[in-house]
């Protein structure tokens, strides 16, 4: 048993001092970012062709890409040559509102574009109080923050990632957050998987037995929007489709440090990064 | 038995027999030693299919049997092949297939509250589908009825972060009398979806089979729609295959130790196989931009090449892994109160495992020599000196002992592969004509055993039917078997010893 303390010193600390300090996953591909300068509507319909989830869709006047769909495979990059599509490492991608990840892009000869304006923020107004408390409650550092996780039809990657949490590189304790096994000591909840038709009543008898308030956490892109399941006779397509989510936290699987930015972002300790936009290029 | 192996598909055979002689070919082969490696369902139109795919010294053969629609019945091989247990339910679920004479013909891959008449994987069910649930369907289950026996119902949310799966424990407190084992909770269809889907998107629904597995399941997919196609992978493909391959192995196994180490309460421990874990994922991450190395397989080679930085990169990082690897290992195998836990624990003899079809580090910590990279080796392993590596307690401990060596082996393995990594193109040459349709098996050895595919493609580029066998769903039946006679507080034990997946059992 020494043996392992000496050990455990002698490894020193390789924890990470997100989010005090910024912090980075060497080589990780992350997310597609659209370059609307050096892009063009054809590029985004070869991109298309290629996306095995229909994150990306395009038509002649307007194309989508919902990050709330991408599976990460990097097809698209690789479609176009002209750099007009990028995988970013960013990892700041939870957002309160799922049209957060969604780029809407114009046709600048077609303007009939969404009606929505651009960069907007659509989280709804219920969320915000319940962040504001948990805030507060853990700035006094009185309190701390519990998390239930249920598996609804995930494919295994996200729990090991939700796993990694608690490994010294990570080390969530530090952050005052910790797991519960029983959701009533539970303040948020963290969903992976597109919810299979038997994990639903499950996922509701979970969320039911929790106290308000509680947050509601859909991690990876199955969780956001069904993602490469999408919905079918075995699953329903998203976790809100069944519970009302709070916080999306894209990626297949989001990596630790995207998780850590959702779980921060649930209580009001970092910002959202990324917002609706709507882009205008050439066809 | 005159079976005629196809040039262009070798280790590949298959013979039509009738329903009714089914049995006795199965016991003909079953005698020979054949291991059972599939039991693939088709919807064939005009009828309904099934294969009953072995593995033999040759490799694969499978017999065939064609059903009507109207009537799909035929005797079922459970009674004499235990391992064909839970496929004859899996087809009775899904395609209403009835295997007669099975001894517990109760639902496996639907759950009771699935409308019955309903099978999904036939062509003419709507895949869209999402039909009522019926409020009167049960569980059927082993009951123990004895004075003070009672059912402890674990799951499937269950206290920790696990993937989901019910285990209704039968015990009169303290020893586990009999185990009930409902699964399928994630099943998501993953088959239905293959159907019509582009070849290429068939590599994508293959990766999320099981996130932690994804190279053993895009290797087998990649290299059935290979086989089926006649294309050759080029050396240099085959070799990252490998190499990709052998880093999912240790952090697979190193997942397993810090489960292990964490159902023990040995903190320092968990901690520190938990460090060299993140730092093989992060590896993966600096080799193919993404921790479970999504990506990195196309059919015809891969996507991802091995750029001669990132190879330094990765030998480097090896060379500092090994020596904190051996330290940690024999400081675990040094803890007693660790040692304690496992050892005697959750035994599965020889016998049943063979008897099973178990596969993987379950079966080889039993004793049961199989390990498709050496029995019939695919990717870079024919060039690879490879011998399986077996343990004979039968036990938890033997189960991490084999992990606990594969680690060492695979990093032997990938150094190897990283050092004399073969020039050439990453891809197989399009040969310009569209795909010839075509039907073939692949297979992969990943971390938990073997992956077994197989796949039907159409002239226009679609997957018209793909099976996914897992590791997991041949193991976990013999989950149940090892359990029986342990204690509750082993239950930790047991089942990370198994080291199996609930996504790839239940697709």
């Amino acid at each position: 048993m020494l043996g392992w303390i000496v050990r455990g010193i002698r490894s020193g600390i390789v924890t990470t001092r997100y989010p005090r300090r910024p912090d980075a996953m060497p080589g990780y591909r992350g997310r597609p970012v659209l370059h609307p300068g050096r892009c063009r509507m054809a590029d985004l319909r070869a991109a298309a062709e290629v996306c095995p989830t229909g994150a990306i869709t395009a038509n002649e006047g307007h194309a989508r890409l919902d990050l709330s769909l991408c599976i990460q495979c990097g097809r698209c990059a690789d479609a176009v040559a002209n750099g007009s599509i990028t995988m970013a490492p960013d990892f700041e991608v939870a957002v309160r509102d799922r049209r957060a990840l969604v780029v809407d892009v114009v046709s600048e000869r077609n303007g009939d574009g969404p009606a929505e304006l651009p960069s907007s923020d659509h989280a709804s107004p219920t969320i915000e109080p319940v962040r504001k408390m948990l805030g507060e409650r853990m700035a006094t550092l009185k309190r701390s923050l519990h998390i239930r996780h249920v598996d609804a039809g995930s494919d295994g990657s996200e729990e090991y990632e939700i796993h990694a949490l608690t490994n010294p590189y990570y080390d969530i304790h530090r952050l005052g957050i910790f797991f519960t096994a029983t959701p009533r000591h539970a303040d948020v909840l963290m969903v992976t998987g597109p919810v299979t038709r038997p994990m639903e009543l499950a996922l509701r008898a979970t969320y039911d037995a929790m106290p308000d308030p509680r947050i509601v956490i859909a991690v990876g892109t199955s969780a956001c929007s069904g993602g490469i399941f999408g919905s079918s006779y075995a699953t329903l397509g998203g976790v809100d489709k069944v519970l009302p989510v709070d916080i999306y936290v894209p990626g297949s699987p989001p990596s630790p440090f995207a998780l850590l930015h959702a779980l921060l972002l649930a209580t009001d300790r970092v910002a959202q990064r990324l917002l609706h936009q709507v882009v205008r290029v050439p066809s | 038995m005159g079976v005629v192996f196809d040039a262009t598909l070798p280790e590949e055979s298959y013979r039509s027999v009738q329903p009714g002689a089914l049995l006795d070919a199965v016991q003909e082969l079953h005698q020979t030693g054949a291991r059972l490696a599939t039991v693939v369902g088709e919807d064939r139109g005009h009828a309904l299919a099934v294969m009953f795919a072995f593995w033999q010294a040759e490799g694969i053969t499978a017999l065939e049997i064609e059903l009507p629609r109207d009537e799909p019945v035929y005797p079922a091989v459970t009674p004499s092949l235990h391992a064909a247990q839970w496929y004859e339910r899996e087809l009775h679920d899904l395609f209403g297939i009835v295997p007669e004479g099975h001894p517990w013909l109760k639902r496996l891959a639907l759950h009771p509250d699935w409308p019955a008449g309903l099978h999904p994987l036939r062509d003419n069910f709507d895949g869209r589908e999402q039909p009522a649930k019926n409020p009167n369907g049960r569980w059927d289950r082993v009951r123990v009825e004895a004075e003070g026996a009672f059912e402890i119902p674990y799951g499937p949310v269950r206290s920790g972060v696990f993937e989901s799966a019910q285990f209704v424990v039968e015990t009169g407190g303290e020893d586990i009398l009999h185990l009930n084992l409902h699964m399928f909770y994630k099943h998501r269809g993953i088959e239905k979806l293959f159907h019509e889907a582009p070849i290429e998107q068939g590599v994508s629904l293959a990766e999320h089979v099981s996130g932690p597995d994804l190279i053993a399941h895009s290797t087998a997919y990649c290299q059935a729609v290979e086989r089926a196609m006649g294309m050759a992978v080029p050396e240099r493909a085959s070799a990252i295959r490998s190499l990709s391959q052998e880093l999912e192995r240790i952090y697979n196994h190193l997942d397993v130790v810090v489960r292990e180490c964490e159902a023990a309460s040995l903190i320092v421990a968990q901690a520190q196989f938990a460090m060299l874990k993140e730092r093989i994922l992060r590896l993966n991450a600096l080799l193919s931009g993404s921790r479970f190395l999504r990506g990195v397989n196309c059919v015809g080679g891969v996507r991802r090449d091995l750029v001669d930085d990132a190879r330094r990169a990765l030998l480097a990082e090896l060379k500092a892994f090994e020596p904190t690897f051996r330290d940690r290992r024999a400081a675990l195998l040094g803890t007693n109160s660790f040692i304690d836990r496992i050892v005697a624990t959750a035994r599965l003899p020889y016998d049943t495992a063979v008897a099973f079809g178990a596969v993987g580090p379950v079966a080889r910590g039993s004793g049961v020599s199989v390990d498709v990279r050496s029995d019939h080796p695919y990717a870079a392993y024919p060039g690879l000196s490879l011998e399986p590596i077996t343990y004979h307690d039968c036990d938890a401990m033997a189960r991490v002992q084999v992990r606990l060596d594969e680690i060492e082996e695979s990093i032997r393995l990938i150094r190897h592969l990283a050092e004399s990594l073969p020039e050439g193109p990453l891809v197989a040459p399009a040969n310009g004509s569209t795909p010839a349709p075509g039907h073939a098996f692949g297979w992969a050895e990943s971390a938990k055993g073997e992956v077994v595919y197989w796949v039907r493609i159409t002239p226009d580029g679609r997957v018209s039917r793909c099976k996914v066998r897992s590791a997991s769903f041949a193991n976990w039946p013999l989950f149940d078997i090892a359990s029986v006679g342990t204690v509750l507080t082993d239950f930790g034990f047991s089942e990370h010893s198994f080291g199996l997946s609930q996504a790839a059992c239940d697709v």
